[in-house]
């Protein structure tokens, strides 16, 4: 089906390409005009002027004024300049006036890439952008959200659907088993962590370059396995002071419920329980809150008492301008958001202010600034069915048979027997306090120094300053509250990051330009410094102090602080060499030492190197006219992974306590064990990619395969206990990931003012774990099992074969050979489970492989359709071939031992008398139904219809007006909230789990921005 | 100029003292390397290795499973292999938690005979310091040589992994180390100490230990190849009953007049106790703090006694029937107590099916009639006691009895039935004369076996006593308590985990 609507599209592209130019009739003229850039006053300066199919062309004045004699009338002219998109006009004669708009796409655009910007021609390794347009199609709080299905090659995962909720991007599969997964994010080349993402706005963004192949990252040396997404934000131009207002409103709704049983089907259901494992019914109407099923009714709809409608509000206001000396943006953001379950709330107020300051000729100050406070209180965003507050948790713990209030109005207490909460959802959700508050400030202070022609030195001193207060207060309305009588948290963290940067290019061309050089040599130093602090106290006279005034509580915890600090040093370097525009080289190697390590260890080296071959420009393909770019990308490079936490390369002491002369004195014992030798995961990886154009680049396809290896993988390693420890973190394993990225753009229709773009990828990654340290080759960790020679993220457990409807089952189960009982202990209605290794019995040698959490591939398909002032726009994602483990379901489902309402599968449960021939396994029975389901689907994540007119008149450059719809269908068979989820996102080997997920609420969002 | 002097300058600033700057310091937590710079590093590293012995692993409920559990005293609720002996195998999980608690204390006293010498402080407090850590690996390689047998002697610690994967050395040269290591203490330990120092290893407490070990290395052992039971050398009863001398006429140690004072709060660390495991009571709670988990688990589940009744220890029958009618018994066996009610419950019912040990419930408080009362307790304080002197004084008659026979008598000390008679008169019975074992070594060492039992029952000694003496098979089938117990009985299995991380280990015999 999806080849069927490429192969349709290559078509339309074609047939396109070869009608357009066939206006052409002779007639000499001169054709003046003015090129203006997309915005009223702006005047493209030095703009080419090209009359098309020939060498006639000249560039624009002062003023953006032309004045060009053409050979034959109506003339096409192609009007370039750089950033921008190149337009085309027919021209009879006269006067004309040429706008351009900005473009992202062009070919010669300039992209951004390790420590310096690069011609898109020019470069030899993958990189892939988005531009400020896409990212801001969605109306989005974080800009992690906004690169979903954007991008080959990266997989982004929603971990909490939640107001400020996380997500996981994950760069062509995951390189490591105990490192982070996480890309290296570097804003405007300060490097931050993924928390960052929720601090500012990606209004905020010009622009965002994915760095893949090992060419692209290596610049980043022991940071940069897990690949590099680079964000650039907005700058002012020369020109005119311009001011532009954008906001949105979303309404999101809940997708579906979970389905689980009403109050009278629950009473029911639990008093055969009890009956089948030998117990008296306790439904039996002898007490208020255990009345008879038939008196129930529906009973209480939990999800629904704890769920509403979201909404969510943005808006931006971006000044920017600038004159000769000055250019400057400056933009305020509110963001508000109400989470579709009860309590979660996100807020943010963001400001950003970039200057940068021409002193002279020679001399350039750039100040970036930007300030982010978020305030998220988190109800809901659990994942975890022990914990005790979860709201999702406790809606399915709850018996459906209760009311939300109890007889004097106070909140109803979980009477269920089985449930190990005696909470009650909505209490949680409404009466929990609780509030996690960020402030994220980076200061980047940069000169740039062009001293002689080609070289410029750059220096930049940047800080950022994250400060975290986390309150959290439990009212004795809720049940653990009123045991505690009121319980009060505070934690606190302060985190430093600073940066000091010193950067030397130089750029050359000699030999008629035919040979271009350019050389970049850099140092950098880091320092980052963390320090948390918290208390926690209870027994409070009173819910009236929430967690201000810790003094009023009775009881209190000793309090605890910590401190870290980590350093890091860098030597880097580049080389960047071109011939003829033909033939391309470059070579990077940066030198880190890390504070991580020994002595002996700290340092380490990345190099990288890659070739690109721009057969375009070989003199072969220079006429050959459909194909406008064809380059041919191979690339090498080593990266590392410092991710490996603190410290771990130390032996450390804990403090033990002992008793002497009756008081407490300390101890310190030897508590965890260092491998002294400890170095990073270091990633070898190949790339081998293709950029093809056709038809002025109107037609674009990237393809790239590539060829990781990561050796020396961290592993806690079991040792002999006999030296008094039982494991070492030490460099054992390896692991490899191997991939295809396939990405196509093109113009599909481009006639009468109808313009349709069309773009799509497709991206496949397989993992393997190729050695690891145990005796059998096997390793558990975060319930995934995994095995040398397979994939990381494999589902594992007994083959599920129904479950037995009669005795007679059980009786003619037997092992083929002995004639002996394989399950002889089964009861009918139980589970049956498949004697995989024949061996007459059900054991845990019998496990399989329930399923593969990674995909077969994922894609993306999305459109712009273009019609004079209004576009609609749409984006498809998908996933295919992966496996969820849905935990969620498996606690909703678990009827061996019964501990929480269920779904309502269960009325299908197998009984003697009233369902003999039901499939779903016996209450109180042995074994537990499957869980492991598949994960594919197909999602509308966007469509978006906006309408956008200028109104020079009243000073208005444009209006964009704007509605549209988020996650708006989903086609999957999996069972639980929404297919796009792993709650496990902190697990570098666990794909896909959904525990207790938060509902990806569908989205109808209205907005419009408008540009004075 | 200019901009090439702001370059270069830039550049300048920046670059250089690297070493520094890398280097990793941690804020939080103490490493091995910046610690053991001064005399507290010093003795904190020791303390620790006390408060390894404290542990849950340990002392605290681990060591007891393994040394009281396998005795035909004790009886433990659950179907515990350690306890019936049925299919005692190599995954048991108490053998391999015991097993790695001992090795990490060995490793912390390693650490600490490594890290210390090297100190500058007080030379009266390093070698007390090294002299502690030096008893306790002593301590901690008894234990562990009699329960394994052949077992790697690990002296140095090492981060490398390869160097981790050690053979197993014959028992002897573990001893040989136990006694190097004793004798080191005995020579830098001081004889007593006092206030916030109370509770540290004395000379004493490494004189007695020696004198057990020496017993021990006459006596009974298997061997882990073949599974023989082995006699050590006789010649180590002078040794033993010498050392016992010693501590007898050191004048520093005595019997309480009542036995039930022993484990009195009031008394810890007083005239009768030698060495002592330390616990504080109402300093933290039992999990994690310094308080004992012992206690909860000797109260029955359901009497209400404490707030925590893990009833994890139980009596075995026929023991307490077969107990002589002296003031041990009551104080020995919890048979009655009163509930929240102030009613009576007694033995037998459904809370107490068999009796409870008493002995060690002093920390909870005592009603009228010296009945064990309902309370509400928190944590618990009550101290292990590893060596105490009526120890040493049955020692020391089983030691001259197999050197010179029960009739041995050269003064009121040095004679065979002194020390046995002084616990025996303590408790309320009457003292023996020759003429009750008819001059017969063998009748009278069944006779200070028995004793031993009645005397030290559940503090740690059961399965050891019955090893050393070589009755351990014949004296629990005698009991009807395990019908699976064998000969390879006599030692514990290699665990399994162990040998997978260490293929040179080699599993003793019969398992």
């Amino acid at each position: 089906m999806r080849t069927g609507i490429l192969n349709c599209f290559l078509v339309i592209c074609v047939f396109l390409s070869i009608t357009s130019g066939l206006f052409a009739q002779p007639q000499e003229r001169t054709i003046t005009g003015k090129v203006v850039l997309n915005d009223l006053s702006e005047p493209a300066v030095g703009a080419v002027v090209q009359e098309k199919g020939t060498n006639n062309a000249l560039a624009t004045s002062t003023g953006g004024q032309f004045s060009l004699k053409v050979s034959n009338t109506p003339a096409t002219l192609v009007v370039s300049y750089m950033g921008y998109k190149t337009q085309e006009v027919v021209v009879k004669g006269g006067s004309v006036e040429v706008v351009l708009e900005e473009d992202s796409q062009s070919l010669d655009e300039v992209v951004v890439v390790a420590y310096g910007t690069m011609k898109k021609s020019d470069l030899t390794g993958s990189v892939a952008s988005v531009s400020a347009e896409e990212i801001n199609s969605m109306p989005v709080s974080s800009l992690d959200k906004a690169l979903q299905g954007r991008v080959p090659g990266v997989s982004v995962k929603t971990a909490s659907a939640s107001p400020g909720g996380s997500m996981e991007v994950v760069i062509r599969g995951g390189n490591s088993l105990m490192s982070g997964l996480d890309p290296l994010y570097v804003i405007d080349g300060f490097p931050v962590d993924k928390s960052y993402m929720n601090s500012f706005s990606p209004d905020d963004v010009a622009s965002i370059e994915v760095l893949k192949d090992a060419s692209a990252t290596a610049l980043y040396g022991s940071r940069a396995s897990n690949g590099v997404v680079l964000i650039t934000t907005k700058k002012g131009r020369k020109g005119r002071t311009k001011v532009e207002y954008s906001n949105y409103f979303n309404f999101q709704f809940v997708p579906k419920d979970l389905n689980l049983l009403n109050g009278s089907e629950f009473a029911m259901i639990y008093n055969e329980y009890l009956e089948n494992t030998g117990l008296d019914p306790v439904y039996v109407g002898d007490n208020r809150y255990f009345p008879a099923p038939e008196e129930i009714g529906e009973g209480t709809n939990w999800f629904d008492q704890i769920t509403r409608m979201g909404f969510a509000q943005n808006h931006q206001l971006t000044v920017s301008g600038g004159s000769d000396k000055v250019n400057y943006m400056l933009s305020a953001n509110y963001n508000n958001h109400e989470g579709v379950i009860i309590g979660g709330d996100f807020n943010r107020i963001s400001l950003r202010s970039n200057t940068d300051y021409k002193v002279n000729k020679w001399l350039t100050i750039s100040n970036n600034f930007s300030f982010g406070r978020t305030d998220r209180s988190g109800s809901g965003d659990n994942t975890d069915f022990d914990t005790t507050n979860g709201t999702i948790a406790n809606m399915i713990k709850m018996s459906p048979a209760l009311p939300v209030y109890d007889i004097n109005g106070n909140y109803m207490q979980n009477n269920f027997p089985g449930a190990n909460s005696l909470e009650n959802p909505v209490a949680i959700a409404k009466e929990i306090d609780q509030s996690n508050v960020i402030d994220n400030m980076i200061e980047n202070l940069s000169i740039v120094i062009t001293p002689y022609k080609g070289f410029t030195f750059t220096s930049r001193l940047g800080i950022n300053v994250k400060n975290n207060r986390n309150d959290n207060y439990t009212p004795r309305t809720t049940v653990s509250g009123s045991n505690t009588n009121g319980s009060a948290s505070i934690s606190v963290g302060s985190y430093t990051s600073i940066i000091n940067e010193n950067i030397l290019t130089y750029d050359s061309d000699f030999r008629d330009k035919r040979h271009r050089l350019s050389l970049m040599a850099g140092y950098s130093i880091q320092k980052e410094v963390n320090k948390t602090a918290g208390l926690s106290a209870s027994n409070f006279p009173s819910d009236f102090f929430l967690t201000n005034n810790m003094g009023a509580a009775t009881e209190h915890d000793p309090g605890s602080s910590w401190k870290t600090a980590s350093q890091l040093v860098s030597y880097l370097g580049r080389i960047n060499y071109v011939f003829d525009d033909r033939y391309l080289l470059t070579l990077t190697g940066r030198a880190d030492g890390s504070s991580r390590f020994a002595e002996g260890h700290k340092w380490g080296f990345f190099p990288s190197a890659a070739v690109a071959w721009n057969m375009k420009n070989e003199s072969f393909l220079k006429d050959v006219g459909p194909i406008s770019n064809l380059k041919l990308r191979l690339s090498w490079g080593m990266t590392g992974n410092q991710n490996i936490g603190l410290y771990k390369s130390m032996s450390l002491l804990a403090i033990n306590k002992y008793v002497f002369g009756n008081s407490v004195v300390n101890g310190i014992a030897s508590s965890v064990l260092a491998d002294p030798e400890l170095k990073w995961e270091t990633t070898s990886q190949y790339n081998v990619g293709i950029d093809y154009g056709m038809f002025n680049n109107r037609l674009s396809v990237t393809a790239e395969y590539y060829y990781k290896v990561t050796n020396d993988l961290l592993l806690n390693q079991t040792i002999p206990s006999t030296s008094g420890y039982s494991q070492i973190l030490t460099n054992v394993g390896k692991l490899q990931n191997q991939g295809f990225e396939f990405g196509i753009r093109g113009v599909a229709l481009d006639r009468n003012g109808f313009r349709l773009t069309l773009s799509g990828s497709l991206s496949l990654n397989r993992n393997k774990l190729l050695e690891v340290n145990t005796e059998n080759g096997e390793l558990w960790m975060d319930d995934i099992f995994m095995k040398e020679g397979y994939p990381i993220g494999l589902f594992r457990g007994q083959d599920f074969m129904g479950i037995f409807k009669s005795q007679q089952e059980i009786d003619e189960y037997v092992h083929p050979e002995t004639g002996q009982k394989i399950m002889p202990g089964a009861k009918p209605g139980d589970v049956k489970y498949r004697d995989v290794n024949n061996d007459g019995k059900i054991s845990g040698e019998d496990w399989v492989i329930l399923g593969n959490s990674n995909p077969d591939f994922i894609w993306n398909f999305g459109g712009d359709f273009e019609y004079k002032n209004v576009m609609l726009s749409f984006l498809f994602i998908g996933s295919q071939g992966n496996s969820i483990r849905n935990k969620t379901k498996a606690y909703y489902t678990q009827v061996s031992t019964m501990r929480s309402n269920l779904s309502r599968d269960v009325l299908d449960r197998w009984h003697e008398t009233k369902n003999p021939d039901g499939n779903f396994m016996r209450l109180g029975g042995t074994g537990t139904m499957p869980n492991v389901e598949d994960g594919s689907f197909v999602k509308l994540q966007n469509i978006r219809l906006s309408y956008r007119f200028r109104l020079p008149k009243l000073g208005i450059e444009e209006i964009d007006l704007f509605v549209s719809a988020q996650n708006v269908f989903t086609i999957t068979d999996y069972s639980g909230f929404d297919p796009d989820i792993n709650t496990m996102s902190d697990s570098n080997v666990n794909f896909g789990t959904d525990n207790a997920a938060f509902p990806n609420p569908k989205v109808l969002s209205a907005g419009f921005s408008i540009k004075f | 100029m200019k901009k090439t002097i702001l370059s270069i300058f830039v550049i300048g600033v920046c670059a250089g003292c690297h070493e520094q700057f890398l280097e990793e310091k941690s804020y939080s937590q103490i490493s091995v390397e910046n610690s053991f710079k001064t005399e507290e590093d010093a003795i904190m590293a020791v303390n620790a290795a006390y408060s390894l012995l404290a542990g849950e692993t340990y002392y605290d409920n681990t060591y007891m499973l393994m040394a009281d559990g396998p005795s035909d005293m004790m009886l433990t609720e659950w179907n515990n292999p350690l306890d019936n002996y049925n299919n005692l195998n190599n995954t048991d999980d108490n053998v391999k938690t015991f097993w790695n608690a001992a090795w990490k204390v060995n490793a912390q006293t390693n650490l600490v005979m490594e890290r210390v010498p090297a100190i500058d402080m007080d030379p009266v407090v390093k070698n007390r310091v090294l002299g502690e850590a030096s008893f306790i690996r002593a301590l901690n390689y008894f234990h562990l040589v009699r329960f394994f047998g052949n077992i790697p002697l690990i002296t140095k610690t090492t981060t490398n992994v390869d160097e981790m994967l050690v053979e197993q050395v014959p028992s002897d040269k573990i001893y040989e180390q136990i006694i190097t290591d004793l004798e080191f203490a005995c020579e830098n330990l001081p004889d007593a100490y006092e206030g916030a120092d109370v509770g540290r290893a004395t000379r004493w407490a490494a004189k007695s230990l020696l004198a057990k070990v020496y017993l021990t290395m006459a006596g009974y052992r298997e061997d882990p190849l073949t599974g023989e039971l082995i006699k050590g050398d006789s010649k180590y009863y002078k040794n033993t009953a010498d050392l016992c001398l010693e501590v007898i006429q050191s004048g520093l140690f005595d019997l309480f007049e009542n036995f039930a004072d022993i484990y009195e709060d009031e008394n810890e660390n007083l005239v009768e106790d030698i060495f002592s495991i330390q616990y504080l009571d109402g300093a933290g709670g039992y999990s994690g703090g310094v308080g004992t988990t012992k206690t909860p688990r000797f109260v029955p589940k359901g009497s209400k006694l404490a707030a925590v009744e893990w009833k994890t220890y139980a009596v075995e029958k026929l023991f307490y029937e077969n107990f002589p009618d002296d003031d041990r018994k009551a104080a020995t066996f919890l048979v009655s107590y009163l509930d929240e009610n102030d009613a009576l419950v007694t033995m037998p019912s459904a809370i107490l099916p068999y009796p409870f040990v008493r002995k060690f419930l002093s920390d909870i408080h005592e009603g009228s009639d010296k009945q064990y009362k309902a309370v509400d307790g928190k944590d618990y304080g009550d101290n292990y006691i590893v060596l105490r002197y009526a120890d040493v004084l049955l020692m020391y008659s089983e030691a001259l009895n197999e050197l010179y026979g029960p009739s041995y008598n050269n003064g009121t000390v040095e004679n065979t039935l002194y020390g046995i008679n002084r616990v025996r008169t303590r408790a309320g019975s009457k003292a023996y004369t020759v003429a009750d074992c008819n001059d017969d070594p063998d009748m009278l060492r069944t006779m200070i076996l028995d004793e031993r039992c009645w005397e030290l029952c559940f503090e740690g000694h059961g399965w050891f006593d019955y090893v050393r003496h070589g009755v351990l098979v014949e004296r629990l089938l005698v009991a009807g308590r395990a019908t699976n117990v064998a000969q390879h009985n006599y030692l514990m299995p290699i665990p399994f985990s162990a040998r997978q991380t260490n293929p040179l280990l080699k599993q003793n015999y019969g398992y």
